[in-house]
């Protein structure tokens, strides 16, 4: 019995060492997230819970090459708008609302960066494609607003890269982590890039003995996916460094205090 | 979920084949209640008043068990008005909730609850409820200075097994 209770003591304090974040905001496709997900409100809600380590959102750049938050390829699928993201000016995208009955607005990454509190942290995933001309965004348009938007809070963020080429330019100034389906090629990337911080996987693609794998390379490993409290627990008995859960509030209590 | 879900399934045939819906007035039942929603699932303790041989006023008091197994004491309370009417064995009429729950992580949550639904109820002495209801609810809290309310729709999934006291 004291074996038991000392080894559960031991694990629930690796359990709070896991960093917690809110996945585009309060999750991604969840009835439980009150805000349509990359809202200006879910992001806010997600930085203001109590030990909530921060939030990750989704980046696409505009025509006129400002970051904007948004999921989707295509603006028909979530809002009031058509086409793409990358084919629209700053004027069109900021009369647009998501269609949920709180018609929250398409809100731009300028606009939620200086929401973050000083112990928190915001992974910015790095929409690379425009679906509409079938072609990458420019990269470096990209970097350059990247470093005219967010500069100045680059100790606080994390940029979510799933292109590999792009991974060298972006280290320089950033934390950079790759974001990967196949983890085979997720190992492959981090040994050919030692400046990156880690890796994104789906919470069900990857072992405890990979995560272990990761950690003994020193690098950083976030999992996402994660939508019920079962999984939350499943993820963190692989004791990740961080979790991007889709039921923050849920997250959170399942760690326990962790400041 | 699933489990309990069979077993008032099991309940809800079983005592279909025996009711008769004999609900005096002025009488109390008093039961047992699993209740489904948004953020959180409740067990509750319920005391139901039968004003007259209709119309229904009930208390519930609850706590979570999912949130206590992530050691965080979530507390309900809930009042309902129902009415019903008799349909060979069943009892079915609308319901009206009003209620609060709230738990402490790092902060008190507050939810605030009014909901609108069906009530369908089968049996007498034991009698098997199931209800379903939407409303509006409220969160509030209170973190580092800084207030927050989010307003929300909700859903109220519930199923009882009660005992009428003579």
């Amino acid at each position: 019995m004291l074996v038991f209770l000392l080894f559960a003591c031991q694990k629930s304090e690796e359990v709070k060492k896991i960093l917690v974040f809110g996945h585009a905001g309060m999750g991604l496709s969840m009835s439980q997230s009150i805000y349509h997900d990359n809202s200006k409100e879910a992001v806010s809600l997600a930085l203001n819970l109590p030990t909530s380590n921060g939030v990750e959102v989704d980046v696409r750049m505009s025509k006129d090459g400002t970051l904007w938050l948004y999921h989707d390829e295509l603006l028909e699928a979530e809002t009031n708008g058509t086409g793409c993201v990358a084919d629209l000016h700053d004027d069109q995208l900021k009369e647009l609302a998501y269609n949920t009955y709180k018609k929250e607005r398409l809100v731009k990454l300028s606009d939620v960066v200086p929401l973050l509190q000083e112990h928190q942290v915001l992974f910015l995933d790095i929409k690379h494609m425009n679906s509409c001309q079938n072609k990458f965004i420019d990269f470096d348009l990209l970097l350059e607003a990247l470093n005219e938007q967010v500069l100045s809070y680059s100790s606080q963020i994390i940029l979510i890269c799933s292109n590999e080429y792009w991974l060298n330019a972006l280290t320089d100034e950033y934390h950079v982590v790759y974001s990967t389906d196949e983890l085979s090629e997720g190992k492959k990337v981090l040994l050919n890039h030692p400046l990156i911080n880690g890796l994104v996987v789906r919470n069900a693609s990857i072992s405890k003995s990979d995560i272990d794998w990761i950690k003994e390379q020193n690098r950083s490993i976030y999992l996402y996916d994660i939508r019920s409290v079962k999984g939350i627990r499943q993820a963190f008995r692989k004791n990740p460094t961080g979790i991007l859960s889709d039921d923050l509030r849920n997250a959170l209590v399942e760690r326990g205090y962790a400041l | 979920m699933i489990r309990t879900f069979f077993v008032f399934l099991f309940l809800y045939f079983s005592f279909g084949i025996t009711a008769q819906v004999k609900t005096g007035v002025g009488t109390w039942n008093i039961g047992l209640t699993y209740e489904l929603q948004k953020f959180n699932q409740f067990s509750s303790l319920r005391f139901q008043f039968n004003s007259s041989k209709n119309n229904q006023v009930a208390l519930s008091i609850g706590f979570s068990p999912q949130k206590a197994r992530q050691t965080v004491f979530a507390s309900s309370l809930m009042v309902d008005y129902s009415k019903r009417f008799p349909l060979k064995k069943l009892g079915l009429g609308p319901v009206v909730h009003v209620g609060m729950d709230s738990y402490v992580f790092g902060t008190r949550f507050n939810y605030t609850h009014a909901s609108m639904g069906y009530r369908m109820s089968m049996g007498s002495p034991f009698q098997f409820f199931q209800e379903l209801s939407f409303g509006p609810t409220l969160e509030t809290f209170e973190y580092l200075s800084q207030a927050h309310r989010n307003l929300t729709w909700n859903y109220h999934f519930k199923l009882g097994l009660q005992y009428a006291i003579r």
